[in-house]
Protein backbone atom coordinates (compact mmCIF):
# COMPACT_ATOMS: atom_id res chain seq x y z
CA UNK A 1 0.00 0.00 0.00
CA UNK A 2 2.62 2.34 0.88
CA UNK A 3 4.85 1.58 -1.79
CA UNK A 4 2.29 1.99 -4.39
CA UNK A 5 1.11 5.81 -3.03
CA UNK A 6 4.89 6.55 -2.94
CA UNK A 7 4.61 4.90 -6.67
CA UNK A 8 2.13 7.36 -7.54
CA UNK A 9 3.19 10.47 -6.12
CA UNK A 10 6.38 9.97 -7.93
CA UNK A 11 4.90 9.36 -10.76
CA UNK A 12 2.85 12.64 -10.15
CA UNK A 13 5.83 14.51 -10.08
CA UNK A 14 7.23 13.14 -13.18
CA UNK A 15 4.13 14.15 -15.03
CA UNK A 16 4.40 17.49 -13.65
CA UNK A 17 7.92 17.75 -14.54
CA UNK A 18 7.11 16.66 -17.89
CA UNK A 19 4.21 18.22 -18.81
CA UNK A 20 6.16 21.70 -18.58
CA UNK A 21 8.82 22.32 -20.83
CA UNK A 22 10.69 24.38 -18.74
CA UNK A 23 11.40 22.32 -15.55
CA UNK A 24 13.45 25.27 -14.32
CA UNK A 25 10.78 28.00 -14.34
CA UNK A 26 8.10 25.51 -12.53
CA UNK A 27 8.97 25.95 -9.19
CA UNK A 28 5.73 25.67 -7.82
CA UNK A 29 3.93 22.99 -7.80
CA UNK A 30 0.99 23.35 -10.71
CA UNK A 31 -1.32 20.73 -9.53
CA UNK A 32 -2.52 17.52 -11.23
CA UNK A 33 -6.13 18.85 -11.16
CA UNK A 34 -5.51 21.61 -13.36
CA UNK A 35 -3.09 20.27 -15.14
CA UNK A 36 -5.53 17.80 -16.25
CA UNK A 37 -8.10 20.30 -16.60
CA UNK A 38 -5.80 22.71 -18.87
CA UNK A 39 -5.51 19.38 -21.26
CA UNK A 40 -9.25 19.17 -21.62
CA UNK A 41 -9.57 23.11 -21.87
CA UNK A 42 -6.99 22.78 -24.92
CA UNK A 43 -8.68 21.22 -26.98
CA UNK A 44 -9.96 17.74 -28.61
CA UNK A 45 -6.54 16.02 -28.19
CA UNK A 46 -6.39 17.00 -24.75
CA UNK A 47 -9.60 15.50 -24.03
CA UNK A 48 -8.75 12.67 -26.24
CA UNK A 49 -5.72 12.06 -23.87
CA UNK A 50 -7.41 12.38 -20.33
CA UNK A 51 -10.23 10.27 -21.65
CA UNK A 52 -8.05 7.48 -22.76
CA UNK A 53 -6.46 7.65 -19.52
CA UNK A 54 -9.55 7.05 -16.96
CA UNK A 55 -10.89 5.14 -19.84
CA UNK A 56 -7.41 2.57 -19.63
CA UNK A 57 -7.69 3.22 -15.52
CA UNK A 58 -11.71 1.69 -15.54
CA UNK A 59 -11.15 -1.31 -18.14
CA UNK A 60 -8.03 -2.10 -15.68
CA UNK A 61 -9.97 -2.15 -12.46
CA UNK A 62 -13.36 -4.02 -14.40
CA UNK A 63 -10.58 -7.10 -15.12
CA UNK A 64 -9.23 -7.10 -11.87
CA UNK A 65 -12.66 -7.39 -10.59
CA UNK A 66 -13.72 -9.75 -12.80
CA UNK A 67 -10.36 -11.83 -12.55
CA UNK A 68 -11.26 -12.04 -8.70
CA UNK A 69 -14.47 -12.73 -9.20
CA UNK A 70 -13.29 -15.86 -11.32
CA UNK A 71 -10.68 -16.89 -8.60
CA UNK A 72 -13.25 -16.99 -6.06
CA UNK B 1 14.49 50.72 -14.81
CA UNK B 2 17.45 53.15 -15.23
CA UNK B 3 21.16 51.77 -15.20
CA UNK B 4 22.96 53.29 -12.08
CA UNK B 5 25.86 53.28 -10.19
CA UNK B 6 24.92 53.32 -6.74
CA UNK B 7 27.02 52.23 -3.63
CA UNK B 8 25.79 48.61 -1.92
CA UNK B 9 25.12 48.49 1.47
CA UNK B 10 27.98 45.75 3.46
CA UNK B 11 24.94 43.49 4.73
CA UNK B 12 21.22 43.80 4.26
CA UNK B 13 19.24 41.22 5.34
CA UNK B 14 17.27 38.79 3.26
CA UNK B 15 13.52 39.03 3.54
CA UNK B 16 11.80 36.49 5.11
CA UNK B 17 9.66 35.75 2.94
CA UNK B 18 11.93 35.57 -0.22
CA UNK B 19 12.94 31.96 -0.35
CA UNK B 20 11.02 30.14 -3.25
CA UNK B 21 12.06 30.76 -6.18
CA UNK B 22 16.20 30.52 -6.75
CA UNK B 23 15.60 32.96 -9.73
CA UNK B 24 16.64 35.93 -6.91
CA UNK B 25 16.04 37.15 -3.18
CA UNK B 26 15.21 40.55 -1.65
CA UNK B 27 16.75 42.44 0.90
CA UNK B 28 16.29 45.21 2.69
CA UNK B 29 18.05 47.38 4.66
CA UNK B 30 16.44 50.49 6.54
CA UNK B 31 14.71 52.34 3.68
CA UNK B 32 16.11 50.09 1.22
CA UNK B 33 15.00 47.03 -0.66
CA UNK B 34 16.70 45.44 -3.29
CA UNK B 35 16.14 42.05 -5.08
CA UNK B 36 19.33 40.01 -6.74
CA UNK B 37 18.55 38.46 -9.76
CA UNK B 38 21.24 35.29 -9.76
CA UNK B 39 22.87 32.89 -12.47
CA UNK B 40 19.60 30.96 -12.58
CA UNK B 41 17.24 33.23 -13.49
CA UNK B 42 19.65 35.96 -15.37
CA UNK B 43 18.68 34.80 -19.05
CA UNK B 44 14.74 35.48 -18.20
CA UNK B 45 15.15 38.03 -16.90
CA UNK B 46 17.26 39.42 -19.53
CA UNK B 47 14.83 38.33 -22.05
CA UNK B 48 11.94 39.96 -20.54
CA UNK B 49 13.82 43.45 -19.81
CA UNK B 50 14.71 43.30 -23.69
CA UNK B 51 10.73 42.78 -24.79
CA UNK B 52 10.60 46.26 -23.38
CA UNK B 53 7.35 44.69 -21.11
CA UNK B 54 8.59 45.71 -17.32
CA UNK B 55 9.03 49.60 -18.59
CA UNK B 56 5.43 48.84 -20.14
CA UNK B 57 4.01 48.16 -16.75
CA UNK B 58 5.55 50.13 -15.17
CA UNK B 59 4.57 52.91 -16.89
CA UNK B 60 0.83 52.35 -16.18
CA UNK B 61 1.76 51.48 -12.57
CA UNK B 62 0.80 47.85 -12.53
CA UNK B 63 4.24 46.95 -12.22
CA UNK B 64 7.04 48.71 -9.40
CA UNK B 65 9.78 50.37 -11.47
CA UNK B 66 13.20 49.65 -10.73
CA UNK B 67 16.56 50.80 -10.60
CA UNK B 68 19.33 48.49 -12.20
CA UNK B 69 22.59 48.20 -10.22
CA UNK B 70 25.69 47.10 -12.15
CA UNK B 71 28.37 44.66 -10.19
CA UNK B 72 27.88 41.68 -8.03
CA UNK B 73 26.52 41.16 -4.89
CA UNK B 74 28.71 41.06 -2.18
CA UNK B 75 29.26 38.15 -0.21
CA UNK B 76 28.70 39.38 3.18
CA UNK B 77 25.03 39.26 1.75
CA UNK B 78 24.92 35.71 3.24
CA UNK B 79 25.32 32.39 2.13
CA UNK B 80 23.75 33.03 -1.07
CA UNK B 81 24.91 32.78 -4.56
CA UNK B 82 26.44 36.03 -5.65
CA UNK B 83 24.14 37.52 -8.52
CA UNK B 84 24.95 38.85 -11.46
CA UNK B 85 21.89 41.84 -10.99
CA UNK B 86 21.18 43.80 -7.72
CA UNK B 87 17.40 46.13 -8.30
CA UNK B 88 16.56 48.28 -6.02
CA UNK B 89 13.21 49.32 -6.12
CA UNK B 90 10.95 52.02 -4.00
CA UNK B 91 9.89 50.91 0.03
CA UNK B 92 5.93 50.18 -0.11
CA UNK B 93 4.55 52.62 2.42
CA UNK B 94 2.65 49.34 4.28
CA UNK B 95 3.12 45.50 3.45
CA UNK B 96 -0.32 43.90 3.64
CA UNK B 97 -0.93 40.28 2.63
CA UNK B 98 -4.36 39.00 0.97
CA UNK B 99 -5.50 37.58 4.31
CA UNK B 100 -5.18 41.54 5.46
CA UNK B 101 -7.50 42.59 2.38
CA UNK B 102 -11.00 43.61 1.78
CA UNK B 103 -13.06 42.13 -0.92
CA UNK B 104 -12.64 44.47 -3.18
CA UNK B 105 -8.96 44.59 -2.65
CA UNK B 106 -8.58 41.23 -3.11
CA UNK B 107 -10.37 40.91 -6.42
CA UNK B 108 -8.19 43.92 -7.27
CA UNK B 109 -5.37 42.31 -7.21
CA UNK B 110 -7.22 39.49 -8.82
CA UNK B 111 -7.34 40.96 -11.83
CA UNK B 112 -4.43 43.02 -12.10
CA UNK B 113 -2.50 39.85 -12.18
CA UNK B 114 -4.95 38.10 -14.58
CA UNK B 115 -4.47 41.89 -16.97
CA UNK B 116 -0.47 41.29 -16.42
CA UNK B 117 -0.67 37.97 -17.38
CA UNK B 118 -2.78 38.66 -20.80
CA UNK B 119 -0.53 41.61 -21.58
CA UNK B 120 2.65 39.63 -21.00
CA UNK B 121 1.42 37.61 -23.30
CA UNK B 122 1.44 39.82 -26.14
CA UNK B 123 5.07 40.17 -25.74
CA UNK B 124 5.75 36.23 -25.63
CA UNK B 125 6.10 36.41 -21.56
CA UNK B 126 4.05 34.85 -19.14
CA UNK B 127 3.98 34.44 -15.23
CA UNK B 128 5.30 31.85 -13.68
CA UNK B 129 3.36 31.48 -10.83
CA UNK B 130 0.21 33.31 -9.58
CA UNK B 131 0.65 34.35 -6.25
CA UNK B 132 -1.13 36.71 -4.52
CA UNK B 133 1.48 37.66 -2.12
CA UNK B 134 3.14 39.66 -5.22
CA UNK B 135 0.25 42.09 -5.67
CA UNK B 136 1.09 44.85 -2.78
CA UNK B 137 -0.91 48.10 -2.69
CA UNK B 138 -0.23 51.99 -2.71
CA UNK B 139 -3.61 53.58 -1.48
CA UNK B 140 -6.26 51.23 -2.89
CA UNK B 141 -4.26 50.58 -5.92
CA UNK B 142 -2.96 47.04 -6.72
CA UNK B 143 0.66 47.16 -7.86
CA UNK B 144 2.94 43.81 -8.95
CA UNK B 145 6.02 43.61 -7.17
CA UNK B 146 7.94 40.54 -8.24
CA UNK B 147 10.12 41.33 -11.56
CA UNK B 148 11.51 37.63 -11.25
CA UNK B 149 8.06 35.75 -11.84
CA UNK B 150 8.42 36.92 -15.44
CA UNK B 151 9.68 34.62 -18.10
CA UNK B 152 9.93 33.36 -21.45
CA UNK B 153 6.61 31.96 -22.90
CA UNK B 154 7.06 28.89 -24.52
CA UNK B 155 4.58 27.57 -27.11
CA UNK B 156 2.32 25.24 -26.07
CA UNK B 157 2.78 25.37 -22.41
CA UNK B 158 0.53 25.39 -19.70
CA UNK B 159 -0.61 28.14 -17.00
CA UNK B 160 2.22 26.96 -14.12
CA UNK B 161 -0.12 29.22 -11.79
CA UNK B 162 -3.57 28.06 -12.58
CA UNK B 163 -4.14 26.20 -9.30
CA UNK B 164 -2.60 28.67 -7.29
CA UNK B 165 -4.69 31.33 -9.06
CA UNK B 166 -7.29 29.62 -7.71
CA UNK B 167 -6.53 28.76 -4.21
CA UNK B 168 -5.09 32.54 -3.75
CA UNK B 169 -7.80 34.48 -5.53
CA UNK B 170 -10.62 32.92 -7.21
CA UNK B 171 -11.78 30.86 -4.04
CA UNK B 172 -11.19 33.30 -1.28
CA UNK B 173 -13.84 35.65 -3.56
CA UNK B 174 -16.14 32.93 -4.08
CA UNK B 175 -16.47 32.28 -0.20
CA UNK B 176 -17.70 35.96 0.27
CA UNK B 177 -19.35 36.01 -3.10
CA UNK B 178 -21.41 32.53 -3.16
CA UNK B 179 -21.73 32.21 0.98
CA UNK B 180 -21.27 35.88 2.19
CA UNK B 181 -18.10 34.68 4.52
CA UNK B 182 -15.28 36.66 4.37
CA UNK B 183 -11.78 34.89 3.57
CA UNK B 184 -10.00 36.81 5.92
CA UNK B 185 -9.71 34.53 8.87
CA UNK B 186 -9.42 31.04 6.56
CA UNK B 187 -6.79 32.40 4.41
CA UNK B 188 -4.38 33.48 7.23
CA UNK B 189 -4.76 29.90 8.96
CA UNK B 190 -3.80 28.70 5.62
CA UNK B 191 -0.87 31.21 4.08
CA UNK B 192 -1.12 29.02 0.74
CA UNK B 193 -5.03 29.91 0.29
CA UNK B 194 -7.75 28.07 0.30
CA UNK B 195 -8.15 24.71 -1.31
CA UNK B 196 -10.30 24.10 -4.12
CA UNK B 197 -10.59 20.12 -2.86
CA UNK B 198 -11.81 22.32 0.31
CA UNK B 199 -13.60 24.34 -0.89
CA UNK B 200 -15.93 21.98 -3.47
CA UNK B 201 -17.12 20.16 -0.34
CA UNK B 202 -19.14 23.12 0.35
CA UNK B 203 -20.63 23.78 -3.24
CA UNK B 204 -24.11 21.81 -3.93
CA UNK B 205 -25.79 20.79 -7.15
CA UNK B 206 -27.09 23.94 -7.50
CA UNK B 207 -23.41 25.51 -8.21
CA UNK B 208 -23.12 22.58 -10.48
CA UNK B 209 -25.37 24.54 -13.22
CA UNK B 210 -22.45 27.50 -13.13
CA UNK B 211 -19.66 27.20 -16.15
CA UNK B 212 -17.15 28.51 -14.22
CA UNK B 213 -17.79 27.33 -11.47
CA UNK B 214 -17.73 24.17 -12.59
CA UNK B 215 -14.53 24.16 -15.05
CA UNK B 216 -12.36 25.78 -12.14
CA UNK B 217 -13.45 24.47 -9.19
CA UNK B 218 -15.67 21.17 -9.40
CA UNK B 219 -13.70 19.40 -12.14
CA UNK B 220 -10.27 20.71 -11.32
CA UNK B 221 -11.20 19.03 -7.91
CA UNK B 222 -12.56 16.31 -9.02
CA UNK B 223 -9.41 16.42 -11.42
CA UNK B 224 -7.07 16.55 -8.40
CA UNK B 225 -8.80 13.81 -6.48
CA UNK B 226 -8.74 11.31 -9.32
CA UNK B 227 -4.76 11.40 -9.84
CA UNK B 228 -4.83 10.54 -6.21
CA UNK B 229 -7.61 7.07 -6.62
CA UNK B 230 -8.78 6.66 -9.86
CA UNK B 231 -5.51 7.30 -11.75
CA UNK B 232 -2.12 5.65 -11.27
CA UNK B 233 1.14 7.51 -11.25
CA UNK B 234 2.19 5.69 -14.38
CA UNK B 235 -1.19 6.90 -16.68
CA UNK B 236 0.06 10.15 -15.78
CA UNK B 237 3.54 9.95 -16.97
CA UNK B 238 2.13 8.87 -19.82
CA UNK B 239 3.57 10.03 -22.76
CA UNK B 240 0.22 11.38 -24.47
CA UNK B 241 0.08 13.56 -21.52
CA UNK B 242 3.82 15.27 -22.14
CA UNK B 243 2.72 16.23 -25.78
CA UNK B 244 -0.84 17.39 -24.78
CA UNK B 245 -0.03 21.22 -25.42
CA UNK B 246 -2.24 24.23 -23.96
CA UNK B 247 -2.60 26.52 -27.56
CA UNK B 248 -2.09 30.18 -26.93
CA UNK B 249 -5.75 30.82 -28.13
CA UNK B 250 -6.78 28.14 -25.26
CA UNK B 251 -4.46 30.03 -22.83
CA UNK B 252 -6.06 33.44 -23.28
CA UNK B 253 -9.93 32.36 -23.13
CA UNK B 254 -8.66 30.44 -20.08
CA UNK B 255 -7.34 34.24 -18.92
CA UNK B 256 -10.08 35.90 -20.30
CA UNK B 257 -12.91 33.62 -18.93
CA UNK B 258 -11.66 33.96 -15.42
CA UNK B 259 -11.37 38.06 -15.60
CA UNK B 260 -14.70 38.45 -16.84
CA UNK B 261 -16.20 35.91 -13.71
CA UNK B 262 -14.46 37.67 -11.69
CA UNK B 263 -14.85 41.06 -12.41
CA UNK B 264 -19.25 40.19 -12.13
CA UNK B 265 -18.26 38.92 -8.68
CA UNK B 266 -19.83 40.78 -5.96
CA UNK B 267 -20.17 40.11 -1.53
CA UNK B 268 -22.97 37.58 -1.53
CA UNK B 269 -26.11 40.48 -0.74
CA UNK B 270 -28.42 38.08 1.22
CA UNK B 271 -25.96 38.13 4.27
CA UNK B 272 -27.16 42.14 4.86
CA UNK B 273 -25.59 44.65 6.44
CA UNK B 274 -22.48 44.19 8.28
CA UNK B 275 -22.51 45.54 12.19
CA UNK B 276 -20.92 49.02 11.40
CA UNK B 277 -21.78 49.20 7.58
CA UNK B 278 -23.81 52.52 8.67
CA UNK B 279 -22.17 53.35 11.88
CA UNK B 280 -20.90 56.80 10.40
CA UNK B 281 -24.63 57.42 9.61
CA UNK B 282 -26.69 55.68 12.64
CA UNK B 283 -24.50 56.62 15.60
CA UNK B 284 -25.35 58.53 18.61
CA UNK B 285 -23.65 61.33 17.42
CA UNK B 286 -24.90 63.76 15.95
CA UNK B 287 -23.87 65.88 12.21
CA UNK B 288 -22.30 68.87 14.57
CA UNK B 289 -19.91 66.00 16.98
CA UNK B 290 -19.08 64.58 13.56
CA UNK B 291 -18.04 67.38 12.20
CA UNK B 292 -15.79 68.62 15.23
CA UNK B 293 -14.71 65.54 15.15
CA UNK B 294 -13.58 65.52 11.84
CA UNK B 295 -11.99 68.89 12.63
CA UNK B 296 -10.17 67.78 15.26
CA UNK B 297 -8.36 65.08 13.30
CA UNK B 298 -7.72 67.66 10.87
CA UNK B 299 -6.12 69.84 13.26
CA UNK B 300 -4.03 66.99 14.76
CA UNK B 301 -2.40 66.17 11.47
CA UNK B 302 -1.98 69.47 10.20
CA UNK B 303 0.10 70.14 13.64
CA UNK B 304 2.52 66.58 12.82
CA UNK B 305 1.92 66.21 9.61
CA UNK B 306 2.84 62.68 9.65
CA UNK B 307 3.94 60.60 7.16
CA UNK B 308 2.29 57.55 8.54
CA UNK B 309 -0.90 57.84 10.24
CA UNK B 310 -2.58 54.76 11.76
CA UNK B 311 -6.90 55.04 11.63
CA UNK B 312 -7.78 52.38 14.29
CA UNK B 313 -11.32 51.06 13.65
CA UNK B 314 -11.41 53.19 10.42
CA UNK B 315 -14.97 52.26 9.49
CA UNK B 316 -15.55 53.85 6.20
CA UNK B 317 -12.78 56.02 6.24
CA UNK B 318 -14.42 59.72 7.61
CA UNK B 319 -11.12 60.41 10.22
CA UNK B 320 -8.55 58.81 7.92
CA UNK B 321 -9.79 61.24 5.12
CA UNK B 322 -9.72 63.86 7.31
CA UNK B 323 -5.99 63.05 8.32
CA UNK B 324 -5.23 63.23 4.48
CA UNK B 325 -7.14 66.61 4.30
CA UNK B 326 -4.93 67.93 7.04
CA UNK B 327 -1.57 66.57 5.83
CA UNK B 328 -0.95 63.21 6.33
CA UNK B 329 0.99 61.79 4.13
CA UNK B 330 -0.14 58.62 4.03
CA UNK B 331 -2.94 56.78 6.08
CA UNK B 332 -3.77 52.83 7.29
CA UNK B 333 -7.08 52.33 7.57
CA UNK B 334 -7.66 48.83 10.05
CA UNK B 335 -10.67 47.87 10.84
CA UNK B 336 -12.49 44.15 10.97
CA UNK B 337 -15.54 45.30 9.42
CA UNK B 338 -15.95 43.34 6.11
CA UNK B 339 -19.23 45.93 5.07
CA UNK B 340 -17.26 48.92 6.10
CA UNK B 341 -14.03 48.33 4.29
CA UNK B 342 -15.71 47.43 1.40
CA UNK B 343 -17.06 51.32 1.41
CA UNK B 344 -13.85 52.38 2.57
CA UNK B 345 -11.71 51.14 0.27
CA UNK B 346 -14.58 51.75 -2.98
CA UNK B 347 -14.43 55.51 -1.46
CA UNK B 348 -10.70 55.65 -1.31
CA UNK B 349 -10.15 54.05 -5.00
CA UNK B 350 -12.82 57.09 -6.04
CA UNK B 351 -11.32 59.48 -4.28
CA UNK B 352 -7.30 58.65 -5.33
CA UNK B 353 -6.73 59.40 -1.77
CA UNK B 354 -3.71 57.93 -0.10
CA UNK B 355 -5.29 55.40 2.07
CA UNK B 356 -4.89 51.97 2.50
CA UNK B 357 -7.54 49.84 3.83
CA UNK B 358 -6.59 46.70 5.88
CA UNK B 359 -8.96 43.94 7.99
CA UNK B 360 -7.24 43.30 10.92
CA UNK B 361 -8.84 42.99 14.50
CA UNK B 362 -7.45 44.78 16.87
CA UNK B 363 -7.52 42.16 20.04
CA UNK B 364 -6.14 39.38 17.38
CA UNK B 365 -3.39 41.72 15.48
CA UNK B 366 -1.22 39.90 12.40
CA UNK B 367 1.02 37.37 13.95
CA UNK B 368 4.70 36.55 12.60
CA UNK B 369 3.79 32.88 10.58
CA UNK B 370 4.64 30.89 8.14
CA UNK B 371 8.40 29.41 7.25
CA UNK B 372 10.59 30.00 10.17
CA UNK B 373 7.67 32.31 11.88
CA UNK B 374 9.34 35.16 9.71
CA UNK B 375 7.35 34.42 6.15
CA UNK B 376 4.82 36.90 6.50
CA UNK B 377 5.87 39.27 9.44
CA UNK B 378 3.53 40.80 11.71
CA UNK B 379 1.84 43.76 12.08
CA UNK B 380 4.49 44.85 15.20
CA UNK B 381 7.49 43.16 12.97
CA UNK B 382 6.48 45.76 10.14
CA UNK B 383 6.76 49.13 11.11
CA UNK B 384 5.50 51.50 13.61
CA UNK B 385 2.80 54.15 13.05
CA UNK B 386 4.14 57.96 12.98
CA UNK B 387 0.78 58.97 14.56
CA UNK B 388 -2.53 57.10 15.16
CA UNK B 389 -6.25 58.09 15.94
CA UNK B 390 -8.62 55.79 17.24
CA UNK B 391 -11.67 57.45 17.63
CA UNK B 392 -14.89 55.33 18.75
CA UNK B 393 -12.63 52.15 19.45
CA UNK B 394 -11.15 51.72 22.57
CA UNK B 395 -14.78 51.12 24.58
CA UNK B 396 -15.14 48.26 22.04
CA UNK B 397 -11.92 46.79 22.81
CA UNK B 398 -12.16 47.36 26.88
CA UNK B 399 -15.58 46.55 27.28
CA UNK B 400 -16.89 43.89 24.69
CA UNK B 401 -13.73 42.18 24.19
CA UNK B 402 -12.03 42.55 28.23
CA UNK B 403 -9.14 43.84 26.93
CA UNK B 404 -7.43 45.51 30.20
CA UNK B 405 -8.04 49.44 29.49
CA UNK B 406 -4.75 50.24 31.34
CA UNK B 407 -2.50 47.71 28.56
CA UNK B 408 -4.84 48.84 25.48
CA UNK B 409 -3.98 52.72 26.07
CA UNK B 410 -0.42 51.51 27.02
CA UNK B 411 -0.21 49.37 23.77
CA UNK B 412 -1.57 52.61 21.65
CA UNK B 413 0.70 55.00 22.48
CA UNK B 414 3.64 52.30 22.35
CA UNK B 415 2.57 51.75 18.76
CA UNK B 416 2.40 55.68 17.75
CA UNK B 417 4.27 58.89 19.31
CA UNK B 418 1.42 61.13 19.22
CA UNK B 419 -2.38 60.01 18.10
CA UNK B 420 -5.68 61.05 19.00
CA UNK B 421 -7.92 58.92 20.99
CA UNK B 422 -11.53 58.79 21.77
CA UNK B 423 -12.87 58.54 25.78
CA UNK B 424 -16.54 56.96 25.30
CA UNK B 425 -17.52 57.63 29.11
CA UNK B 426 -20.40 54.78 30.29
CA UNK B 427 -23.12 57.50 30.71
CA UNK B 428 -23.01 57.59 26.37
CA UNK B 429 -25.90 55.24 24.92
CA UNK B 430 -23.36 52.99 23.20
CA UNK B 431 -21.08 52.10 26.03
CA UNK B 432 -24.84 51.41 27.90
CA UNK B 433 -25.74 49.10 25.18
CA UNK B 434 -22.69 47.38 25.55
CA UNK B 435 -23.30 46.77 29.41
CA UNK B 436 -26.85 46.21 28.99
CA UNK B 437 -26.57 42.49 29.60
CA UNK B 438 -23.85 41.81 31.26
CA UNK B 439 -22.16 42.60 34.64
CA UNK B 440 -20.12 45.95 35.23
CA UNK B 441 -16.75 44.50 35.76
CA UNK B 442 -14.96 47.68 34.45
CA UNK B 443 -14.32 50.16 37.83
CA UNK B 444 -11.13 50.87 35.16
CA UNK B 445 -13.11 52.30 32.71
CA UNK B 446 -13.20 56.23 34.25
CA UNK B 447 -11.92 59.23 32.53
CA UNK B 448 -9.20 59.72 35.33
CA UNK B 449 -7.83 56.32 34.89
CA UNK B 450 -7.82 57.73 31.13
CA UNK B 451 -5.73 60.45 31.20
CA UNK B 452 -3.84 59.58 34.42
CA UNK B 453 -2.47 56.49 31.93
CA UNK B 454 -1.96 58.25 28.84
CA UNK B 455 -0.15 60.98 31.17
CA UNK B 456 2.47 57.99 32.55
CA UNK B 457 3.74 57.67 28.76
CA UNK B 458 2.33 60.98 27.20
CA UNK B 459 1.62 64.37 27.40
CA UNK B 460 -2.07 65.38 26.95
CA UNK B 461 -1.72 67.84 23.91
CA UNK B 462 -5.29 68.80 23.59
CA UNK B 463 -8.96 67.77 25.01
CA UNK B 464 -12.23 68.34 23.15
CA UNK B 465 -15.71 66.83 24.57
CA UNK B 466 -18.27 66.63 22.15
CA UNK B 467 -21.46 66.23 22.24
CA UNK B 468 -24.07 66.19 25.28
CA UNK B 469 -22.93 62.24 26.07
CA UNK B 470 -19.43 63.22 27.58
CA UNK B 471 -17.51 61.69 24.84
CA UNK B 472 -13.95 63.20 24.73
CA UNK B 473 -11.42 63.65 22.29
CA UNK B 474 -8.09 63.58 23.50
CA UNK B 475 -4.11 64.21 21.49
CA UNK B 476 -1.16 63.02 23.02
CA UNK B 477 2.51 63.40 22.24
CA UNK B 478 4.50 60.73 23.74
CA UNK B 479 6.99 61.79 26.77
CA UNK B 480 10.58 62.26 24.76
CA UNK B 481 9.08 62.77 20.87
CA UNK B 482 11.05 65.98 19.54
CA UNK B 483 9.16 64.96 15.58
CA UNK B 484 6.25 67.66 15.95
CA UNK B 485 7.23 69.50 12.18
CA UNK B 486 5.13 72.73 13.16
CA UNK B 487 4.34 74.84 10.67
Amino acid sequence: MMISFTLRTVCCALLINSVFSSEAHAYIDPGSGSVLLQLILGGIAGIGVVAKLYWGRAKERYRSLFGKANNE
Amino acid sequence: MNNATTTLPDKPLRIGGSFRDPSGYVYRQGNRIFRTVTNSGKEQFDFVRQSGLFELLAQDGRVLPFELIEGAVSPDWGDDEAAPYVLEVPKLEFVSFPYEWPFPALKAAALLHLDIQLTALDHNVTLSDASAYNVQFIGATPIFIDHLSFRRYEHGEMWAGHRQFCEQFLVPLLLRSLFGIPHNAWYRGNLEGISVVEFSQLLTWRHYFKKDLLTHIVFQSWLQRSTRSTLQGQDLNNAAVREGPLPMQAYRRLLTGLRNWISSLEPLKKSGKSTWQDYAKDNSYQADELRQKVAFVRDFARLHRPRQLWDFGCNVGVFSKAAIEGGAEYVVGFDFDQGALDGCYAETRDSEMPIQTVVMDMANVSPDQGWRGIEREGLPARRSADALVALAVVHHLAISRNIPFGELLDWLIDLAPCGVIEFVPKTDPMVQKLLAIRVDIFQDYTWEFFTDRIAKKARIDHVLQVGKHGRTLVSYSRHGYEGIRRE
